[in-house]
């Protein structure tokens, strides 16, 4: 039974390590950083696979671990950066600095707090219901879509801001 | 209704994340649950030119108590139930499972695989107190001198803080049997099997001297005392030369 059990764990990393991956990267914006959630990811789903194989989804509980380790880590990760930062160029850098400066709209995502940067990423990279998103992060369907509503809104006047 | 921003962001947020692939590193990684690994860095040396087998001499720090009952200094045969624990054991947390069994080293309650091509090597171990998979290492494969043991020598604790010491050898093709003599005056009767040699102890004491029996009598072979004990001084063998390996040369 162990054995079977260890194929299917097999079977669930190699097709859940992708969107897992894509997932972290869109929150925290740093590939290695992203690598380390999803392996810290999955290390905690082998742990609890007998119990999680018997989930109806799996996916989504992993999804849960990763999106409240990046979310748990953000602010030391964030304070971490800056600090690598500030020694390699002397002044604090952004995470927005990874990106194509001409690329508004990604500049203007990574500006975003980390659980609004969460949310939007729940919500339409992987196009979760609301009420999916309030699962994985644990909170209710009104802060989802309240959450929701501030980000966008705050990208759409950033961009507004940029083209003016 | 969806706006221009919800329909930006969910292109953009696309595009983005078709970059993103998993690397081979992270789809290599081994995420099954272990225990304690037991045996972290044990690997065979590739060249084994004074190599007369590899040993590993494994402590774990406290003293003796009733975490060890039912061990014995001889071999046991382990009954069939026990055996398959066993297996099962191994096969839901041993580096590489499919390798071939080597040995199987039973003493009372306590069973020891060896499982190895002679290139990789996985073992595991189960008993009533505690439970190791270790993990494996692919080197080029060993040649041990007629009539002697090559061993190879690593501790660690566990979380219960009980001391055992462990020793895994390779052996010579012509030793059938393996008599062990600890520092303390103590014997203990190794598992000799496929060319592996396998025996442990509750406590740390050291392994002095191996009796050998081979086709041609019996044989001594002397190991020297670890002078920084089993906590060695830098990770490397105890007693035989080896060069290669972690911490040989």
């Amino acid at each position: 039974m162990r054995s079977v059990g260890r194929h299917d764990f097999d079977a669930f990393v190699t097709a859940s390590t992708d969107g897992l991956l894509r997932t972290a990267y869109l929150i925290v914006w740093d590939l290695p950083e992203a690598e380390d959630l999803v392996q810290e990811t999955l290390l905690k789903v082998a742990k609890r696979w007998p119990k999680v194989s018997r989930m109806e989804q799996p996916a989504g509980y992993a999804r849960r671990i990763l999106v409240n380790l990046a979310l748990d880590g953000s602010v030391k990760r964030s304070r971490r950066r800056a600090e690598l930062d500030a020694g390699a160029t002397g002044e604090p850098a952004s995470p927005a600095a990874q990106l194509d400066p001409h690329d508004e709209l990604h500049a203007a995502l990574v500006a975003l707090p980390p659980r609004q940067r969460a949310v939007l990423v729940l919500r339409y990279f992987l196009d979760l219901p609301e009420a999916e998103v309030a699962g994985a992060l644990d909170c209710s369907l009104g802060t989802v879509k309240s959450t929701a509503s501030r980000a966008l809104a705050r990208l759409e006047n950033t961009l507004t801001r940029s083209v003016a | 209704m969806t706006t221009q921003v919800e329909t930006d962001l969910r292109t953009a947020l696309h595009q983005h994340a078709a970059r993103v692939h998993a690397s081979p590193r992270l789809l290599a990684a081994d995420y099954h649950p272990r225990t304690r690994r037991v045996w972290p860095q044990l690997a065979i040396g590739g060249v084994a030119t004074a190599a007369a087998g590899i040993a590993a001499a494994l402590t774990l720090t406290g003293g003796a108590s009733t975490a060890f009952a039912g061990w014995t200094a001889q071999p046991t045969t382990p009954t069939q139930a026990q055996l398959a624990a066993t297996e099962a054991y191994c096969a839901a947390n041993i580096g590489l499972p499919g390798l071939p069994m080597k040995l199987v080293d039973a003493r009372g309650p306590f069973t020891f695989i060896v499982y190895s091509d002679d290139t990789s090597n996985d073992f595991c171990t189960t008993g009533p107190s505690f439970s190791n998979a270790s993990g494996w290492r692919t080197s080029s494969p060993l040649t041990v001198p007629p009539g002697q043991l090559f061993l190879w020598n690593e501790h660690t604790t566990t979380d219960s803080g009980q001391a055992y010491t462990f020793v895994i050898a390779r052996a010579a093709d012509d030793v059938s049997a393996a008599n062990l003599t600890l520092d303390d005056g103590s014997a203990v009767t190794a598992t000799v099997e496929n060319g592996w040699a396998v025996a442990w102890w509750p406590g740390s004491s050291q392994l002095t001297s191996a009796h050998l029996t081979t086709p041609t009598g019996t044989q001594t072979q002397t190991f020297p005392l670890n002078p920084c004990g089993l906590h060695n001084c830098n990770g490397g063998p105890h007693g035989a030369a080896l060069d290669g390996g972690p911490g040989g040369g």
